[in-house]
């Protein structure tokens, strides 16, 4: 074998992805249960008057934790549904497409043999060439679109890497991966957006409580409304501003890990074919559309140009790029953000604990991320190092 | 209706009752057969116009013909909203990825026909109305058989055209299509 056809293998340990994916998973649950801890805790303090026990307290963590992993399980278990519905999906049938199917059949069997296949369903309005996984971990399905069933008449071997390219998804567990990141976001998304509600509602409830009984006696029970309206409007001025941060810090995230995923489609193709030119005439073939770096952000797949560079030289998926940079002097700026609000306007009873726990929250997985591509690229074993054919790419 | 109506005449009743009876018996069955011909007219005006769309697809798009029962149902399930129900085009996760792609020519085929078919106004002149309007459109079909002017087919042709530019489709596989149409109602004698 020739030197130039060595490449690294991209299965070998966890990759990035894969951490950025616990971290996303993470910071959907961890941050809401967080906040919305700390603002019931606030809230139960200050308008009962009480001391908040442990045992309440640990209640507390409990009720929310519990409600917010039951929310993210229910997002993640019913998005296949949701999907089939708005989609518009339909069951693709043997009887209809008996051609395709048994091509779609033999593809399936050979790479992917588990007990319980991939529900096939088509969608025959959508013209693009192209076909997308979904599901659970234990009920995955293929959608196909009109344009890639026609495909099956003009290109036969682009139709089977299309495939192939979505069977890759399954093999590389992806498809669990993007549903519970997608539902991780969403639990975030809503349960700030809950936290914050319920932080304007007290606010104006307390407001209208010292306009109707008077300022001394509204004062002295309020938590928020102490502050005059000018001092009110900046402070949730403020966490709506770091929550906004934060959310779309995690749509990053979330649309990135989809992304990078492709590329470990594309590498499974690649481990299958053995040659990555059939892939990258297909992806040439599919005239993918050119997008800034600013809207590939909100994307989730990477351009044609990018996945065609990884194909031939995969190297990118080892070396900590601009990305990993980036997140890593944005989770410090976080910190300070977060440790500076949390001082200044909310910490009556907390302590540097909790400041302390903010930077286990963002910083570990950071660590885990650029720690493992190190480890991947240092670690001599006989398996990162595999060979494509004997062909220079 | 006209089920409903059955053995009505023998009953036993007065003249004035007959009459009324009659009367109202008229007027409802003559609602009756508008109701009836209208569904008829559809029926017919779909498996014409599905007819028609096949052979157009089976000569300018025979790629797609695969997915033409698909297209066909959708499209009739609801003609008018047909151009509506393209499917989301929010990019998919998990997806090979995002192309510009170009449009089904079948999805623009079968509202050209049907707009084509329907302005004709021939499609429900055949087996399908009671035979005194029967004969009647017989005659206005007739008469619009005595005059297939090539300003007619110019004037055809320009719908189609105009309709399939409407529908997204390309002015080279607009004008194929057009041709192909009035090949189709040259054949079977409808202009």
């Amino acid at each position: 074998m020739r030197e130039e056809n060595v490449r690294l293998n991209p299965f070998m340990y966890l990759s990035e992805t894969d951490i950025r994916f616990y971290l996303l998973v993470f910071l959907g649950i961890f941050i809401p249960f967080y906040w919305a801890f700390l603002f019931w805790v606030i809230i139960l303090f200050e308008l009962t008057g009480l001391e908040i026990s442990l045992v309440v307290r640990f209640l507390l963590v409990l009720v929310i934790a519990l409600s917010i992993l039951l929310y993210t399980y229910r997002n993640y278990r019913t998005y296949p549904q949701k999907i089939l519905r708005e989609s518009r999906l339909r069951e693709f049938s043997q009887i209809k497409f008996p051609e395709q199917y048994g091509c779609l059949e033999k593809l399936r069997k050979s790479h992917l043999p588990v007990a319980k296949p991939p529900i096939l369903t088509y969608q025959p309005l959508d013209p693009s060439q192209s076909a997308f996984t979904f599901g659970t971990k234990n009920d995955l399905y293929i959608g196909i679109n009109g344009g890639l069933i026609m495909k099956f008449r003009k290109n036969i071997k682009g139709f089977k890497l299309i495939i192939l390219h979505e069977l890759g998804h399954i093999v590389n567990g992806d498809v669990e991966k993007a549903y519970l990141a997608a539902a991780a976001w969403q639990s975030l998304f809503n349960f700030l957006l809950l936290s914050l509600g319920t932080m304007v509602a007290v606010y104006l409830y307390e407001m209208s409580y010292i306009l109707f009984l008077g300022t001394s006696l509204g004062e002295s029970i309020s938590l928020f409304g102490a502050m005059n309206p000018a001092r009110a409007l900046t402070v949730f001025g403020q966490y709506t501003f770091f929550f906004i941060i934060i959310l779309v810090f995690v749509y990053i995230l979330r649309n990135q890990i989809i992304r990078v995923r492709e590329f470990y489609a594309d590498a499974r193709v690649l481990e299958w074919e053995k040659s990555p030119d059939g892939l990258i005439q297909t992806l040439e073939e599919s005239v993918g559309k050119e997008f800034s770096k600013f809207e590939i952000l909100r994307k989730f797949h990477p351009t044609i140009q990018e996945r065609i560079q990884v194909l031939k030289d995969n190297k990118r998926l080892f070396f900590p790029g601009f990305g990993v940079a980036f997140t890593v002097g944005f989770f410090l700026l976080l910190i300070e953000v977060t440790s500076s609000i949390l001082e200044t306007v909310i910490l009556t009873f907390s302590s540097e604990a909790l400041t302390a726990l903010q930077g286990v929250q963002y910083e570990i997985p950071v660590i885990l991320d650029i720690g493992f591509r190190a480890f991947r690229l240092c670690r001599n074993h006989p398996e990162m190092r595999y060979y494509t054919v004997d062909r220079k790419i | 209706m006209r089920e409903k109506y059955k053995g009505h005449e023998d009953a036993p009743r007065s003249n004035l009752c007959r009459y009324l009876q009659g009367l109202y018996i008229a007027t409802e069955l003559h609602r009756g057969i508008i109701t009836v011909e209208k569904e008829e007219m559809e029926g017919n005006q779909k498996e014409l116009v599905s007819r028609l769309s096949f052979e157009i697809v089976k000569e300018v798009a025979p790629d797609e013909l695969d997915l033409f029962d698909d297209f066909k149902e959708e499209f009739f399930s609801n003609p008018d909203a047909f151009l509506e129900k393209d499917p989301p085009k929010k990019e998919k996760m998990l997806g090979f990825g995002e192309e510009v792609v170009g449009q089904f020519i079948t999805a623009g085929v079968l509202p050209i026909i049907w707009g084509a078919v329907a302005y004709i106004g021939i499609a429900a002149f055949k087996e399908t109305i009671g035979k005194k309007v029967e004969q009647a459109m017989k005659d206005k079909v007739a008469i619009e058989k005595e005059a297939p002017t090539p300003n007619r087919i110019k004037e055809i042709k320009e719908y189609v055209i105009k309709n399939a530019l409407i529908h997204g489709v390309d002015e080279e596989v607009a004008n194929i299509i057009a041709d192909s149409l009035i090949g189709k109602f040259k054949q079977m004698e409808v202009i």
